[in-house]
């Protein structure tokens, strides 16, 4: 914004303007073609256009005509030179015959020229040189002629030399309007001649109008073809304040003429009918002005509001963002260049950019390419913050420019996207990589504890077909021998089984269904039954609810856990007690006990692969039951763990969703994998 | 394990095993169970083929009267060699038992789909091994009536 803010010209004003003057043009033209013609013709009133009024005479009536075609002529914008020479000619003859008949009345010589084009009329008999203009209007045609030559040119006060001289016209004729609206006997009494005829104050009035409007946008004018409300509202009361009491008063005189009301009651109903008429058309003028503001207020509100939004965008991004002036000077920074620079927004603008930077060479460099051309990418630079602190930058600059395109500076982003993109593409790589080796190392598992599994048969086959035929016939030291070989063969294969099923929860599961946790708990009591008998032991249960999952997983982990609730029995004999309870969108499960009970130093090792924390002489197993449950429990999205004391006896807890599995997909997904 | 009704006569397996000790274990079950009968023994599968086609070296070879067939076998793998014998007309009469130590779903699927008469799964533990071995031996040399030799 400047400091003096200049409205545009308003376009279609302008037009309407400029169409007014061609309008007063022919009007003036009009009003000379028709004197001429009552001289002509010899028809009074059309010489005099009023019945007992002086002729106006031939020559005012011709250089109303001249002046009418110049202001034609002399149009604003392109013209041939036909156009101009023969506007400036009629103007040129027009301020002659003004001049020349003023001299005439100065110096009191008859140059003839008054009857030029008429012989004297009978009817301004009496004046002292026949058929001569008066002085008043002899002046007029001077100003006007001067005007007429003065519109193009800009000396003389931006062209309001030539406007002065024209609103002199102007004011002069329309003071001859007055005088015969008011009653043209008040000043004829002062002057053989009236202050302006008729068809003369008329004609001078409309072509003074007529040339100011025929430059609408220059000098004095151009408040009036401006696109703002008060332009606006100067369009429609200047002529409003020229008509309504010139047309308000001849009303009033005709009425008193006429006899209607006394001078009086006339001077009232003027009063009263300007008041009125001045309010009914500020009325109206006004309505569109505020309408014209009320635009004005909404554009700014959204110009206010694109920027406000424009600028919260800058002050958004992550990335530094600066414009740098042609010196090399910062501008303008957002948030992020302040964060990143650790120096405040108002020392950062107006300093030099290339001191933030560990390079200012290598900065200034880059700079100055980007006026070259036209812009960088991925320029590398490294950012220093005010505590030393050194960012690695990719910069991204463009030029730019203003409304006019000229080039104001240079605008400046850093590029982070290359580095992000790069950190997740390395991300979807090693999770990639993971899922294969993940994928792999099941796989892996899965194969190896497979194949082991035949060697490992011909070692467990062979050392026990050695232990039946030759048990007592090699010796006590061949037997203890074979014995261990039998035994480690024999843990090898329940640990090779084991490590085959925690290596299947992952791929070979099935898909979810429901499942009845009862029915489950039935199944996995009978597969115990031998357990129960020998230990003495006792299962009771709450209610247990169906739910959704992998019907044979779950059963594995019903018997590991409760396998493991009589397994661990103290001198007592075992008690275990399994229940569910629905806590927060889940179902927790318990298998409680009153066995041997743990350590909680222990409570998270237990579930690890091959942890034990017993011997095999005083609990066989692998240490596999609980690794395969968690596993298991996981897949199906819940969770595993252990409350317990030693001596005080186990809760093995594990939560399941309760809408089914989430990770149903992810079940379904790894079941087929 | 003698079964009440006998054998009628020796009865011919051929056994298609490519471990020696399986193919030990499996004759020292069989001779545990003094059954009268003759087993042969081929370690691959092109061999099972050629031994049951008499073809080459085994012009003189008879007929089986069971197969027990091993499915992870070299050169030509237990499980085409089950599609080969159910598609000849002249083997297809001859049932076969899969003896295999595989517990994966699609190959006992496959094997039955493929008209395997039954699939046995090799256990671990020796006694549970040579239980298995009496048992089919039991039920296909003693109770099954076998197709009629040609």
């Amino acid at each position: 914004m400047t400091l003096h803010p200049e409205f545009a010209a308003d376009p279609a004003a302008t037009k309407r303007l400029i169409q007014l003057s061609r309008v007063a043009a022919t009007i003036c033209m009009v009003v000379g073609v028709v004197v001429l013609i009552g001289w002509t013709l010899d028809i009074d009133l059309l010489k005099s256009w009023s019945p007992n009024l002086i002729y106006t005479n031939t020559n005012m009536a011709a250089s109303l005509l001249l002046a009418g075609v110049a202001l034609w002529t002399l149009r604003e914008g392109p013209r041939s030179k036909v156009q101009s020479y023969c506007g400036y000619f009629c103007a040129s003859i027009v301020l002659f015959i003004g001049a020349l008949t003023l001299s005439e009345t100065l110096f009191h010589w008859n140059l003839g020229i008054d009857q030029l084009l008429s012989a004297e009329s009978r009817r301004s008999a009496g004046t002292l040189y026949p058929n001569r203009m008066g002085t008043t209007e002899a002046i007029c045609l001077a100003l006007a002629g001067c005007s007429l030559l003065l519109m193009d040119v800009r000396r003389g006060f931006d062209h309001r030399l030539g406007q002065l001289l024209d609103l002199l016209v102007a004011v002069i004729s329309l003071s001859g309007l007055w005088v015969f609206i008011f009653g043209y006997q008040l000043l004829y009494a002062y002057s053989s001649h009236p202050w302006i005829h008729l068809p003369a104050a008329i004609g001078l009035f409309v072509l003074s109008v007529g040339v100011l409007l025929a430059r609408p946008t220059r000098g004095w004018m151009r408040i009036f073809s401006e696109e703002a409300p008060g332009s606006l509202l100067l369009r429609r009361l200047v002529p409003a304040s020229i008509i309504i009491p010139g047309v308000l008063a001849w009303f009033r005189l005709y009425g008193e003429r006429a006899g209607l009301y006394g001078t009086g009651v006339g001077e009232i109903l003027f009063a009263t009918a300007m008041t009125a008429g001045l309010i009914l058309i500020l009325y109206f003028t006004v309505k569109p002005v505020n309408r014209a503001d009320a635009l004005r207020k909404g554009a700014e509100e959204q110009i206010r509001k694109a920027s406000q939004y424009t600028r919260s965008l800058i002050e958004a991004s992550p990335d530094p963002l600066a414009t740098i002036s042609r010196e090399g000077k910062i501008t303008d920074v957002n948030h992020a260049t302040e964060i990143v620079t650790g120096v405040a927004r108002q020392q950062l603008i107006g300093s030099d950019f290339s001191t933030y930077f560990t390079e200012p060479g290598a900065a200034r460099k880059g700079y100055e390419q980007v006026f070259a051309q036209g812009s960088v990418q991925d320029y590398p630079l490294a950012i220093r913050h005010a505590s030393g602190r050194i960012t690695e930058v990719l910069y991204n600059a463009t030029i730019y420019k203003d409304e006019a395109g000229k080039v104001q500076g240079v605008f400046a982003a850093r590029d982070i996207t290359k580095s992000k993109r790069a950190e997740l593409e390395e991300l979807a790589r090693r999770a990639e990589e993971l899922a294969r080796s993940n994928a792999e190392l099941q796989q892996f598992a899965y194969v190896a504890s497979h194949e082991l599994q035949e060697p490992l048969r011909m070692v467990a086959s062979f050392t026990q077909l050695l232990a039946q035929r030759y048990q007592g016939k090699l010796g006590a030291d061949a037997d203890e021998f074979i014995g261990y070989a039998v035994g480690g063969a024999r843990r090898m294969q329940v640990l090779v089984t084991d490590l085959l099923a925690y290596s299947r929860v992952g791929t070979r599961g099935k898909d979810v269904a429901a499942v009845d946790c009862e029915e489950v708990l039935q199944t996995v009591l009978g597969n115990l039954q031998k357990m129960l008998e020998e230990s003495g032991g006792q299962v009771t249960h709450d209610p247990l609810p169906t739910i959704k999952g992998d019907q044979t997983q779950l059963w594995q982990v019903f018997q590991n856990l409760i396998g493991n609730a009589l397994k661990f029995h103290g001198s007592e004999p075992p008690r275990v007690h399994v229940s569910a309870q629905e806590i927060k969108g889940e179902w927790r499960f318990s298998v409680r006990d009153n066995g041997i009970g743990t350590d909680p130093q222990y409570a998270e090792r237990i579930f690890l692969l091959f942890q034990r924390l017993h011997t095999h002489a005083e609990f066989p197993g692998t240490g596999m039951g609980l690794a395969i449950s968690k596993k298991i429990v996981e897949r199906h999205g819940g969770r595993i763990w252990v409350e317990s004391e030693p001596g005080k006896g186990s809760t093995f807890y594990f939560s399941l969703p309760m809408k089914g599995v989430t990770h149903a997909n992810e079940l379904r997904a790894s079941a087929s994998g | 394990m003698q079964t009440n009704s006998g054998p009628a006569r020796a009865v011919d397996i051929l056994l298609v095993e490519d471990n020696p000790g399986d193919v030990r274990l499996i004759r020292e079950a069989f001779h545990d169970g003094k059954v009268l009968n003759q087993v042969s023994t081929v370690s691959d599968g092109q061999q099972a083929l050629t031994y049951l086609r008499k073809q080459g070296s085994y012009e003189q070879a008879s007929r089986p009267d069971l197969i027990l067939l091993d499915l992870n076998l070299p050169r030509k793998d237990g499980r085409e060699v089950l599609g080969e014998i159910k598609a000849d007309p002249d083997l297809r009469s001859i049932p076969v038992v899969i003896f295999t130590s595989s517990l994966a779903d699609e190959d006992i699927l496959r094997s039955y789909n493929t008209h395997a008469n039954c699939y046995v799964t090799k256990p671990m533990d020796l006694e549970k091994f040579i239980a298995v071995m009496r048992s089919i031996e039991d039920f296909w040399v003693s109770i099954v009536k076998l197709p009629p030799r040609l």
